[in-house]
Protein backbone atom coordinates (compact mmCIF):
# COMPACT_ATOMS: atom_id res chain seq x y z
CA UNK A 1 0.00 0.00 0.00
CA UNK A 2 2.79 2.46 0.95
CA UNK A 3 4.73 1.72 -2.03
CA UNK A 4 1.79 1.96 -4.46
CA UNK A 5 1.38 6.21 -2.86
CA UNK A 6 4.88 6.27 -3.17
CA UNK A 7 5.05 5.18 -6.62
CA UNK A 8 1.78 7.28 -7.09
CA UNK A 9 3.96 10.35 -5.73
CA UNK A 10 6.81 9.66 -7.89
CA UNK A 11 4.77 9.38 -11.21
CA UNK A 12 3.58 12.74 -10.05
CA UNK A 13 6.32 14.42 -9.51
CA UNK A 14 7.86 13.05 -12.98
CA UNK A 15 5.67 14.83 -14.79
CA UNK A 16 5.17 18.06 -12.56
CA UNK A 17 6.96 21.10 -13.80
CA UNK A 18 9.40 21.63 -10.86
CA UNK A 19 11.22 18.31 -12.03
CA UNK A 20 11.51 18.87 -15.46
CA UNK A 21 12.39 23.01 -15.46
CA UNK A 22 15.40 23.47 -16.98
CA UNK A 23 18.05 26.62 -17.17
CA UNK A 24 16.72 27.47 -20.12
CA UNK A 25 13.10 28.12 -18.84
CA UNK A 26 14.07 29.65 -16.07
CA UNK A 27 16.13 32.32 -17.95
CA UNK A 28 12.98 32.48 -20.21
CA UNK A 29 10.49 33.26 -17.26
CA UNK A 30 12.91 35.89 -15.55
CA UNK A 31 12.98 37.58 -19.29
CA UNK A 32 9.11 37.24 -19.29
CA UNK A 33 9.07 39.00 -16.11
CA UNK A 34 10.95 41.87 -17.11
CA UNK A 35 9.24 42.36 -20.08
CA UNK A 36 5.78 42.85 -17.71
CA UNK A 37 7.49 45.22 -15.71
CA UNK A 38 8.20 47.11 -18.54
CA UNK A 39 4.97 47.31 -19.53
CA UNK A 40 2.92 47.71 -16.49
CA UNK A 41 5.84 49.77 -14.23
CA UNK A 42 7.57 51.78 -16.84
CA UNK A 43 4.50 51.76 -19.40
CA UNK A 44 6.40 50.64 -22.44
CA UNK A 45 3.59 49.48 -24.97
CA UNK A 46 1.62 47.54 -22.25
CA UNK A 47 -0.97 46.36 -24.86
CA UNK A 48 0.93 44.57 -26.57
CA UNK A 49 4.06 43.70 -24.37
CA UNK A 50 1.96 42.13 -21.59
CA UNK A 51 0.40 39.07 -23.88
CA UNK A 52 3.32 38.72 -24.99
CA UNK A 53 4.88 38.55 -21.85
CA UNK A 54 2.27 36.61 -20.54
CA UNK A 55 2.73 33.99 -23.39
CA UNK A 56 6.28 33.68 -23.14
CA UNK A 57 6.10 32.80 -19.47
CA UNK A 58 3.28 30.38 -20.13
CA UNK A 59 4.96 28.27 -23.03
CA UNK A 60 8.07 28.24 -20.67
CA UNK A 61 6.35 26.19 -17.89
CA UNK A 62 7.27 22.89 -18.37
CA UNK A 63 4.54 20.27 -18.76
CA UNK A 64 1.62 22.78 -19.02
CA UNK A 65 1.98 21.75 -22.86
CA UNK A 66 0.15 24.88 -23.84
CA UNK A 67 2.09 25.34 -27.23
CA UNK A 68 1.78 22.00 -28.03
CA UNK A 69 0.97 20.54 -31.26
CA UNK A 70 -2.36 17.49 -31.67
CA UNK A 71 -1.00 14.37 -31.83
CA UNK A 72 -2.26 11.34 -33.36
CA UNK A 73 -1.57 8.14 -31.72
CA UNK A 74 -1.56 5.12 -34.80
CA UNK A 75 -1.74 1.42 -33.58
CA UNK A 76 -1.99 -1.85 -35.83
CA UNK A 77 -4.92 -3.11 -34.80
CA UNK A 78 -4.60 -7.13 -34.60
CA UNK A 79 -7.14 -9.74 -35.59
CA UNK A 80 -9.63 -10.02 -32.56
CA UNK A 81 -8.32 -7.53 -30.52
CA UNK A 82 -10.67 -4.80 -29.16
CA UNK A 83 -10.42 -0.88 -29.27
CA UNK A 84 -9.32 0.20 -26.34
CA UNK A 85 -10.90 3.95 -24.39
CA UNK A 86 -11.32 6.74 -26.92
CA UNK A 87 -9.64 4.89 -30.01
CA UNK A 88 -11.38 4.86 -33.52
CA UNK A 89 -11.11 1.96 -35.67
CA UNK A 90 -9.84 3.48 -39.43
CA UNK A 91 -8.66 1.65 -42.27
CA UNK A 92 -5.59 2.80 -43.83
CA UNK A 93 -4.40 0.63 -47.51
CA UNK A 94 -6.64 -1.96 -45.86
CA UNK A 95 -5.14 -2.39 -42.65
CA UNK A 96 -6.92 -1.67 -39.45
CA UNK A 97 -5.70 0.98 -37.11
CA UNK A 98 -6.46 1.94 -34.43
CA UNK A 99 -6.55 5.51 -33.33
CA UNK A 100 -6.49 8.21 -31.01
CA UNK A 101 -6.26 11.83 -31.55
CA UNK A 102 -4.54 14.17 -28.08
CA UNK A 103 -5.51 17.84 -28.80
CA UNK A 104 -3.48 20.27 -28.83
CA UNK A 105 -2.37 23.24 -26.67
CA UNK A 106 -4.75 26.24 -26.43
CA UNK A 107 -2.22 28.71 -27.76
CA UNK A 108 -1.24 25.89 -30.42
CA UNK A 109 -5.38 26.44 -32.21
CA UNK A 110 -4.54 30.55 -31.68
CA UNK A 111 -1.50 30.68 -32.96
CA UNK A 112 -2.86 29.29 -36.26
CA UNK A 113 -4.26 32.83 -36.92
CA UNK A 114 -0.66 33.96 -36.88
CA UNK A 115 0.28 31.00 -38.39
CA UNK A 116 -1.40 31.16 -41.55
CA UNK A 117 -1.55 34.99 -41.58
CA UNK A 118 -5.11 35.90 -40.68
CA UNK A 119 -4.13 37.99 -37.49
CA UNK A 120 -1.48 41.04 -39.16
CA UNK A 121 -4.19 42.19 -41.61
CA UNK A 122 -7.31 42.18 -39.34
CA UNK A 123 -4.85 44.56 -37.06
CA UNK A 124 -4.21 46.49 -39.63
CA UNK A 125 -8.03 46.45 -40.49
CA UNK A 126 -8.42 48.08 -36.87
CA UNK A 127 -5.14 50.39 -37.82
CA UNK A 128 -6.99 51.64 -40.66
CA UNK A 129 -9.97 52.15 -38.82
CA UNK A 130 -7.97 54.92 -36.44
CA UNK A 131 -5.78 56.29 -38.80
CA UNK A 132 -6.48 60.18 -40.90
CA UNK A 133 -4.71 60.05 -43.53
CA UNK A 134 -5.94 63.39 -43.80
CA UNK A 135 -2.45 65.27 -43.53
CA UNK A 136 -0.82 62.71 -46.23
CA UNK A 137 -3.37 63.62 -48.68
CA UNK A 138 -2.49 67.83 -47.85
CA UNK A 139 1.13 66.83 -48.22
CA UNK A 140 1.20 64.09 -50.47
CA UNK A 141 5.08 64.51 -50.51
CA UNK A 142 5.27 62.83 -47.13
CA UNK A 143 5.51 59.94 -48.99
CA UNK A 144 8.84 59.93 -50.24
CA UNK A 145 9.68 60.35 -46.30
CA UNK A 146 8.01 57.43 -45.75
CA UNK A 147 9.44 55.76 -48.37
CA UNK A 148 13.75 56.75 -47.51
CA UNK A 149 12.36 55.66 -43.64
CA UNK A 150 12.10 51.82 -45.32
CA UNK A 151 15.78 52.09 -45.66
CA UNK A 152 16.68 50.38 -42.15
CA UNK A 153 14.55 47.33 -43.60
CA UNK A 154 17.53 46.78 -46.70
CA UNK A 155 20.67 48.11 -44.24
CA UNK A 156 19.56 45.41 -42.11
CA UNK A 157 18.80 42.59 -44.32
CA UNK A 158 22.37 43.37 -45.42
CA UNK A 159 23.82 42.93 -42.47
CA UNK A 160 22.07 39.95 -41.91
CA UNK A 161 23.42 38.11 -44.69
CA UNK A 162 26.47 38.93 -43.60
CA UNK A 163 25.38 37.62 -40.19
CA UNK A 164 25.08 34.11 -41.98
CA UNK A 165 21.56 34.00 -42.00
CA UNK A 166 19.54 32.73 -45.22
CA UNK A 167 17.97 35.57 -47.71
CA UNK A 168 14.56 34.65 -46.12
CA UNK A 169 15.80 34.81 -42.53
CA UNK A 170 17.46 38.14 -43.51
CA UNK A 171 14.23 39.39 -45.30
CA UNK A 172 12.09 39.06 -41.64
CA UNK A 173 14.92 40.37 -39.65
CA UNK A 174 14.92 43.58 -41.90
CA UNK A 175 11.47 44.19 -41.88
CA UNK A 176 11.27 44.73 -38.46
CA UNK A 177 12.72 48.50 -39.43
CA UNK A 178 9.10 49.16 -40.64
CA UNK A 179 8.54 49.12 -37.15
CA UNK A 180 5.34 47.68 -37.72
CA UNK A 181 4.02 44.52 -35.63
CA UNK A 182 1.82 43.29 -37.68
CA UNK A 183 3.99 43.91 -40.95
CA UNK A 184 6.79 42.15 -39.13
CA UNK A 185 4.84 39.22 -38.16
CA UNK A 186 2.82 39.05 -41.51
CA UNK A 187 6.41 38.99 -43.47
CA UNK A 188 8.13 36.64 -41.17
CA UNK A 189 5.59 34.01 -40.63
CA UNK A 190 5.27 33.60 -45.09
CA UNK A 191 9.55 33.62 -44.77
CA UNK A 192 11.53 32.29 -41.53
CA UNK A 193 8.09 31.25 -39.62
CA UNK A 194 10.98 29.67 -37.09
CA UNK A 195 12.12 33.12 -35.88
CA UNK A 196 8.66 34.71 -35.42
CA UNK A 197 9.30 34.92 -31.74
CA UNK A 198 12.89 36.37 -31.24
CA UNK A 199 11.83 38.77 -34.21
CA UNK A 200 8.20 39.76 -33.09
CA UNK A 201 9.93 40.48 -29.43
CA UNK A 202 12.38 42.71 -31.19
CA UNK A 203 10.05 45.03 -33.52
CA UNK A 204 7.78 45.17 -30.75
CA UNK A 205 10.50 46.23 -27.85
CA UNK A 206 11.62 48.81 -30.18
CA UNK A 207 8.65 49.99 -31.27
CA UNK A 208 8.11 50.52 -27.72
CA UNK A 209 11.81 52.49 -27.28
CA UNK A 210 11.16 54.76 -30.50
CA UNK A 211 11.33 57.55 -27.69
CA UNK A 212 14.77 56.31 -26.76
CA UNK A 213 16.43 55.16 -30.16
CA UNK A 214 15.15 58.13 -32.26
CA UNK A 215 16.41 61.13 -30.88
CA UNK A 216 19.96 61.26 -30.71
CA UNK A 217 20.14 60.45 -34.30
CA UNK A 218 17.36 62.91 -35.25
CA UNK A 219 19.34 65.94 -33.16
CA UNK A 220 23.10 64.40 -34.12
CA UNK A 221 21.65 64.76 -38.51
CA UNK A 222 19.70 68.48 -37.82
CA UNK A 223 21.03 71.72 -37.58
CA UNK A 224 19.37 74.34 -34.74
CA UNK A 225 18.33 76.34 -37.93
CA UNK A 226 16.46 73.22 -39.32
CA UNK A 227 15.24 72.27 -35.81
CA UNK A 228 13.02 75.25 -35.76
CA UNK A 229 11.62 75.21 -39.00
CA UNK A 230 7.73 76.43 -38.61
CA UNK A 231 5.75 74.71 -41.19
CA UNK A 232 3.07 76.02 -43.44
CA UNK A 233 -0.53 75.11 -41.94
CA UNK A 234 -1.71 72.22 -44.18
CA UNK A 235 -4.58 72.89 -46.55
CA UNK A 236 -8.07 70.98 -45.36
CA UNK A 237 -8.91 67.89 -47.16
CA UNK A 238 -12.21 67.05 -48.31
CA UNK A 239 -14.43 64.02 -47.35
CA UNK A 240 -14.56 62.94 -50.88
CA UNK A 241 -10.59 62.96 -51.03
CA UNK A 242 -10.51 60.96 -47.85
CA UNK A 243 -13.33 58.24 -49.35
CA UNK A 244 -11.35 58.13 -52.50
CA UNK A 245 -7.64 57.61 -51.03
CA UNK A 246 -7.91 54.03 -49.97
CA UNK A 247 -9.42 53.20 -52.96
CA UNK A 248 -7.04 54.34 -55.19
CA UNK A 249 -4.49 53.30 -52.63
CA UNK A 250 -5.20 49.61 -52.82
CA UNK A 251 -5.39 49.94 -56.49
CA UNK A 252 -1.78 51.18 -56.68
CA UNK A 253 -0.18 49.26 -54.37
CA UNK A 254 -1.85 45.72 -54.73
CA UNK A 255 -1.21 46.21 -59.14
CA UNK A 256 2.45 47.11 -58.25
CA UNK A 257 2.86 44.64 -55.21
CA UNK A 258 0.22 42.28 -55.50
CA UNK A 259 1.80 40.47 -52.24
CA UNK A 260 1.20 43.45 -50.25
CA UNK A 261 -2.37 43.49 -51.01
CA UNK A 262 -3.42 41.62 -47.59
CA UNK A 263 -2.09 44.07 -45.18
CA UNK A 264 -2.55 47.10 -47.39
CA UNK A 265 -6.46 46.17 -48.53
CA UNK A 266 -7.49 45.60 -45.13
CA UNK A 267 -5.55 48.81 -43.42
CA UNK A 268 -7.71 50.54 -46.45
CA UNK A 269 -10.77 48.61 -45.43
CA UNK A 270 -10.66 49.60 -42.20
CA UNK A 271 -10.40 53.50 -42.94
CA UNK A 272 -12.89 53.49 -45.62
CA UNK A 273 -14.90 52.21 -42.84
CA UNK A 274 -14.18 55.10 -40.83
CA UNK A 275 -14.01 57.86 -43.89
CA UNK A 276 -17.39 56.50 -45.76
CA UNK A 277 -19.17 57.56 -42.92
CA UNK A 278 -21.83 55.27 -43.20
CA UNK A 279 -20.44 52.29 -41.53
CA UNK A 280 -20.26 53.39 -38.30
CA UNK A 281 -20.67 50.51 -36.47
CA UNK A 282 -18.02 48.60 -38.37
CA UNK A 283 -15.27 51.07 -37.60
CA UNK A 284 -15.88 51.37 -34.17
CA UNK A 285 -15.59 47.32 -34.58
CA UNK A 286 -12.89 47.40 -36.12
CA UNK A 287 -10.89 49.82 -34.12
CA UNK A 288 -12.00 48.51 -30.48
CA UNK A 289 -13.42 45.08 -29.94
CA UNK A 290 -12.03 43.27 -32.54
CA UNK A 291 -8.86 44.91 -32.25
CA UNK A 292 -8.23 44.25 -28.64
CA UNK A 293 -9.38 40.37 -29.45
CA UNK A 294 -7.39 40.29 -32.17
CA UNK A 295 -4.05 41.84 -30.15
CA UNK A 296 -5.02 39.25 -27.38
CA UNK A 297 -4.81 36.24 -29.80
CA UNK A 298 -1.85 37.56 -31.63
CA UNK A 299 0.22 38.95 -28.69
CA UNK A 300 0.18 35.69 -26.54
CA UNK A 301 0.13 33.44 -29.24
CA UNK A 302 3.64 35.68 -30.54
CA UNK A 303 5.20 35.57 -26.82
CA UNK A 304 4.42 31.50 -26.63
CA UNK A 305 6.44 31.17 -29.43
CA UNK A 306 9.76 31.94 -27.70
CA UNK A 307 10.21 28.83 -25.91
CA UNK A 308 13.66 28.27 -24.30
CA UNK A 309 14.81 25.81 -26.76
CA UNK A 310 14.26 27.71 -30.14
CA UNK A 311 14.76 31.36 -28.35
CA UNK A 312 18.33 31.01 -26.39
CA UNK A 313 20.79 30.68 -29.29
CA UNK A 314 23.41 33.13 -30.79
CA UNK A 315 21.09 34.05 -33.39
CA UNK A 316 18.52 35.84 -31.09
CA UNK A 317 21.11 37.78 -30.31
CA UNK A 318 21.87 38.45 -34.37
CA UNK A 319 18.58 39.67 -34.55
CA UNK A 320 18.14 42.01 -31.88
CA UNK A 321 21.55 43.90 -33.33
CA UNK A 322 20.37 43.92 -36.23
CA UNK A 323 16.79 44.78 -35.23
CA UNK A 324 18.58 47.88 -33.98
CA UNK A 325 20.08 48.61 -36.63
CA UNK A 326 17.10 48.67 -38.89
CA UNK A 327 15.63 51.14 -36.72
CA UNK A 328 18.45 53.37 -36.60
CA UNK A 329 19.10 53.41 -40.09
CA UNK A 330 15.18 54.00 -41.11
CA UNK A 331 15.58 57.24 -38.46
CA UNK A 332 18.58 58.33 -40.50
CA UNK A 333 17.02 57.85 -43.80
CA UNK A 334 13.95 59.70 -42.88
CA UNK A 335 15.75 62.62 -41.28
CA UNK A 336 18.01 63.03 -44.41
CA UNK A 337 15.52 62.80 -46.93
CA UNK A 338 13.82 65.72 -44.61
CA UNK A 339 17.19 67.28 -45.08
CA UNK A 340 16.78 67.15 -49.07
CA UNK A 341 13.72 68.35 -48.93
CA UNK A 342 14.43 71.07 -46.67
CA UNK A 343 17.15 71.96 -49.36
CA UNK A 344 14.62 71.77 -52.11
CA UNK A 345 11.40 73.37 -50.54
CA UNK A 346 13.92 76.51 -49.94
CA UNK A 347 13.26 75.54 -45.88
CA UNK A 348 9.84 75.14 -45.44
CA UNK A 349 10.38 71.38 -44.19
CA UNK A 350 11.49 71.12 -41.21
CA UNK A 351 14.01 67.78 -41.48
CA UNK A 352 12.34 66.33 -37.77
CA UNK A 353 9.01 64.85 -39.55
CA UNK A 354 11.54 62.48 -41.82
CA UNK A 355 12.29 60.33 -38.97
CA UNK A 356 8.10 60.05 -37.83
CA UNK A 357 8.19 58.14 -41.49
CA UNK A 358 9.68 54.39 -40.11
CA UNK A 359 5.82 54.02 -38.79
CA UNK A 360 5.46 53.34 -34.99
CA UNK A 361 2.38 55.50 -35.33
CA UNK A 362 1.66 57.97 -33.78
CA UNK A 363 5.29 57.37 -31.49
CA UNK A 364 7.19 58.16 -33.80
CA UNK A 365 5.08 61.21 -34.86
CA UNK A 366 5.10 62.42 -31.25
CA UNK A 367 8.93 61.73 -31.04
CA UNK A 368 9.07 64.41 -33.79
CA UNK A 369 6.98 66.97 -31.68
CA UNK A 370 9.14 66.64 -28.81
CA UNK A 371 12.39 67.30 -30.37
CA UNK A 372 10.98 69.86 -32.24
CA UNK A 373 9.22 71.27 -29.36
CA UNK A 374 12.56 71.24 -27.16
CA UNK A 375 14.32 73.93 -29.60
CA UNK A 376 10.82 75.70 -30.23
CA UNK A 377 8.73 75.48 -27.92
CA UNK A 378 5.65 77.19 -30.17
CA UNK A 379 5.99 74.64 -32.82
CA UNK A 380 3.75 72.01 -33.47
CA UNK A 381 4.74 69.69 -35.70
CA UNK A 382 2.85 66.47 -35.06
CA UNK A 383 0.11 67.48 -37.91
CA UNK A 384 3.25 67.39 -40.26
CA UNK A 385 4.62 64.35 -38.80
CA UNK A 386 1.49 62.65 -38.96
CA UNK A 387 1.87 62.59 -43.51
CA UNK A 388 5.65 60.85 -43.62
CA UNK A 389 4.32 58.65 -40.34
CA UNK A 390 1.01 57.18 -42.07
CA UNK A 391 3.39 57.22 -45.11
CA UNK A 392 5.76 54.35 -43.61
CA UNK A 393 2.52 52.27 -42.62
CA UNK A 394 1.87 52.10 -46.59
CA UNK A 395 5.90 51.86 -47.18
CA UNK A 396 6.88 49.07 -45.05
CA UNK A 397 4.06 47.34 -46.43
CA UNK A 398 4.87 47.67 -49.88
CA UNK A 399 8.41 46.63 -48.65
CA UNK A 400 7.01 43.49 -47.40
CA UNK A 401 5.69 42.67 -50.05
CA UNK A 402 8.48 42.60 -52.09
CA UNK A 403 10.75 40.76 -49.64
CA UNK A 404 8.20 38.41 -50.09
CA UNK A 405 8.03 38.04 -53.29
CA UNK A 406 11.78 38.30 -53.94
CA UNK A 407 12.90 35.88 -51.03
CA UNK A 408 9.91 33.37 -50.97
CA UNK A 409 11.07 31.52 -53.88
CA UNK A 410 14.54 30.57 -51.80
CA UNK A 411 12.47 28.95 -48.67
CA UNK B 1 23.08 32.13 -54.33
CA UNK B 2 26.14 34.36 -52.94
CA UNK B 3 25.20 37.50 -50.68
CA UNK B 4 25.73 40.15 -53.37
CA UNK B 5 23.53 38.19 -55.83
CA UNK B 6 21.07 38.46 -52.67
CA UNK B 7 21.86 42.48 -52.48
CA UNK B 8 21.29 43.31 -56.19
CA UNK B 9 18.06 41.12 -56.34
CA UNK B 10 16.29 42.41 -53.48
CA UNK B 11 17.97 45.63 -52.39
CA UNK B 12 18.30 47.88 -55.28
CA UNK B 13 14.61 46.72 -56.81
CA UNK B 14 13.41 46.93 -53.31
CA UNK B 15 14.09 50.34 -52.80
CA UNK B 16 13.64 51.60 -55.86
CA UNK B 17 9.65 49.63 -56.25
CA UNK B 18 8.80 51.26 -52.68
CA UNK B 19 9.76 54.67 -53.87
CA UNK B 20 8.11 54.03 -57.40
CA UNK B 21 4.66 52.97 -55.29
CA UNK B 22 4.67 55.80 -53.34
CA UNK B 23 5.61 58.60 -56.04
CA UNK B 24 3.13 57.18 -57.73
CA UNK B 25 0.75 57.62 -55.13
CA UNK B 26 2.00 60.97 -54.68
CA UNK B 27 1.29 61.56 -58.19
CA UNK B 28 -2.20 60.05 -57.93
CA UNK B 29 -2.99 62.22 -54.62
CA UNK B 30 -2.20 65.24 -55.96
CA UNK B 31 -3.92 65.01 -59.18
CA UNK B 32 -7.19 64.43 -57.33
CA UNK B 33 -6.11 67.73 -54.90
CA UNK B 34 -6.13 69.67 -57.91
CA UNK B 35 -9.35 67.78 -59.23
CA UNK B 36 -11.18 68.64 -56.04
CA UNK B 37 -9.48 72.29 -55.64
CA UNK B 38 -11.05 72.98 -58.83
CA UNK B 39 -14.37 71.62 -58.26
CA UNK B 40 -14.77 74.05 -55.04
CA UNK B 41 -13.85 76.75 -57.04
CA UNK B 42 -16.14 76.38 -59.56
CA UNK B 43 -18.96 75.52 -57.04
CA UNK B 44 -18.55 78.62 -55.67
CA UNK B 45 -20.66 81.72 -56.66
CA UNK B 46 -18.11 83.40 -59.19
CA UNK B 47 -19.17 87.15 -59.07
CA UNK B 48 -19.72 86.93 -54.90
CA UNK B 49 -15.94 85.97 -54.79
CA UNK B 50 -14.81 88.58 -56.94
CA UNK B 51 -16.55 91.14 -55.13
CA UNK B 52 -15.25 90.09 -51.77
CA UNK B 53 -12.05 89.21 -52.90
CA UNK B 54 -9.95 92.76 -52.55
CA UNK B 55 -10.89 93.17 -49.43
CA UNK B 56 -10.71 90.35 -47.01
CA UNK B 57 -10.40 92.44 -44.02
CA UNK B 58 -13.51 94.71 -44.65
CA UNK B 59 -16.10 91.82 -42.95
CA UNK B 60 -13.68 91.96 -40.06
CA UNK B 61 -13.83 95.40 -39.91
CA UNK B 62 -17.70 95.33 -40.31
CA UNK B 63 -17.92 93.24 -37.91
CA UNK B 64 -15.99 95.14 -35.16
CA UNK B 65 -17.39 98.09 -35.92
CA UNK B 66 -21.28 96.36 -35.16
CA UNK B 67 -20.32 94.63 -32.06
CA UNK B 68 -22.49 91.35 -31.55
CA UNK B 69 -25.23 91.57 -28.65
CA UNK B 70 -23.74 89.47 -26.05
CA UNK B 71 -26.05 87.54 -23.44
CA UNK B 72 -25.11 89.00 -19.96
CA UNK B 73 -22.41 86.67 -17.91
CA UNK B 74 -20.62 85.70 -21.04
CA UNK B 75 -17.15 87.18 -20.61
CA UNK B 76 -14.80 89.48 -23.13
CA UNK B 77 -12.66 86.28 -23.38
CA UNK B 78 -15.12 84.14 -24.30
CA UNK B 79 -16.58 86.48 -26.85
CA UNK B 80 -13.38 86.49 -28.39
CA UNK B 81 -12.92 82.92 -28.06
CA UNK B 82 -16.04 82.67 -29.66
CA UNK B 83 -15.75 85.26 -32.74
CA UNK B 84 -11.80 83.38 -33.41
CA UNK B 85 -13.38 80.06 -33.96
CA UNK B 86 -15.94 81.39 -36.11
CA UNK B 87 -13.40 83.06 -37.95
CA UNK B 88 -10.87 80.32 -38.35
CA UNK B 89 -13.65 78.00 -39.60
CA UNK B 90 -15.23 80.43 -42.08
CA UNK B 91 -11.60 80.97 -43.16
CA UNK B 92 -11.35 77.36 -44.07
CA UNK B 93 -14.97 76.68 -45.12
CA UNK B 94 -15.88 80.09 -47.15
CA UNK B 95 -13.13 82.04 -47.61
CA UNK B 96 -13.46 85.06 -48.76
CA UNK B 97 -17.37 85.23 -47.65
CA UNK B 98 -18.63 88.42 -45.58
CA UNK B 99 -19.94 87.25 -42.20
CA UNK B 100 -21.13 89.31 -39.03
CA UNK B 101 -21.81 87.99 -35.44
CA UNK B 102 -24.65 89.36 -34.98
CA UNK B 103 -25.13 88.18 -31.33
CA UNK B 104 -23.74 85.43 -28.35
CA UNK B 105 -26.13 83.91 -26.11
CA UNK B 106 -26.74 80.48 -24.46
CA UNK B 107 -28.98 77.79 -26.68
CA UNK B 108 -31.81 76.78 -24.46
CA UNK B 109 -31.79 72.85 -23.51
CA UNK B 110 -33.96 70.36 -22.41
CA UNK B 111 -31.46 68.72 -21.11
CA UNK B 112 -27.62 69.53 -20.04
CA UNK B 113 -25.37 68.43 -22.72
CA UNK B 114 -22.90 66.66 -19.54
CA UNK B 115 -26.21 65.31 -18.64
CA UNK B 116 -27.15 63.74 -21.99
CA UNK B 117 -23.35 62.49 -22.49
CA UNK B 118 -23.70 60.81 -18.72
CA UNK B 119 -26.52 59.36 -20.32
CA UNK B 120 -25.69 58.18 -23.18
CA UNK B 121 -22.49 56.32 -21.44
CA UNK B 122 -24.78 54.49 -18.72
CA UNK B 123 -27.40 53.55 -21.63
CA UNK B 124 -24.85 52.50 -24.11
CA UNK B 125 -24.42 48.75 -23.39
CA UNK B 126 -28.31 47.94 -23.53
Amino acid sequence: MIAQIADAFAALAAESGIVNMTWGNLLMILVSFVLMYLAIGKGFEPLLLIPIAFGMFLVNLPMAGVMDPPVLNLRLLQAGEELAMGETLQFIDGIAYAVKQEVGGLLYYLYQGVKLGIYPPLIFMGVGAMTDFGPLIANPKSFLMGAAAQLGIFIAFIGALLLGFTGPEAGSIGIIGGADGPTAIFTTTKLAPHLLGSIAIAAYSYMALVPIIQPPFMKLLTTDKERTVVMEQLRPVSKTEKVIFPILTTVVVALMVPSATPLIGMLMLGNLFKESGATDRLSKTAQNELLNIITIFLGTTVGATANAATFLTARTLGIVVMGLCAFIFGTIGGVLFGKVMYKFSGGKVNPLIGSAGVSAVPMAARVSQKVGAEYDPGNFLLMHAMGPNVAGVIGSAVAAGVLISTLSKYI
Amino acid sequence: MNILNQIGEVVIPGLLIVFMALVILIFAVWVMGRIFSAKKKTDKPAPQASKQAPAPAVPAAKAAASAPVVASGISGETVAAISSAVACYMEESAPGVSYAIRSIGRPRESRPVWGFAGMQQNTRPF
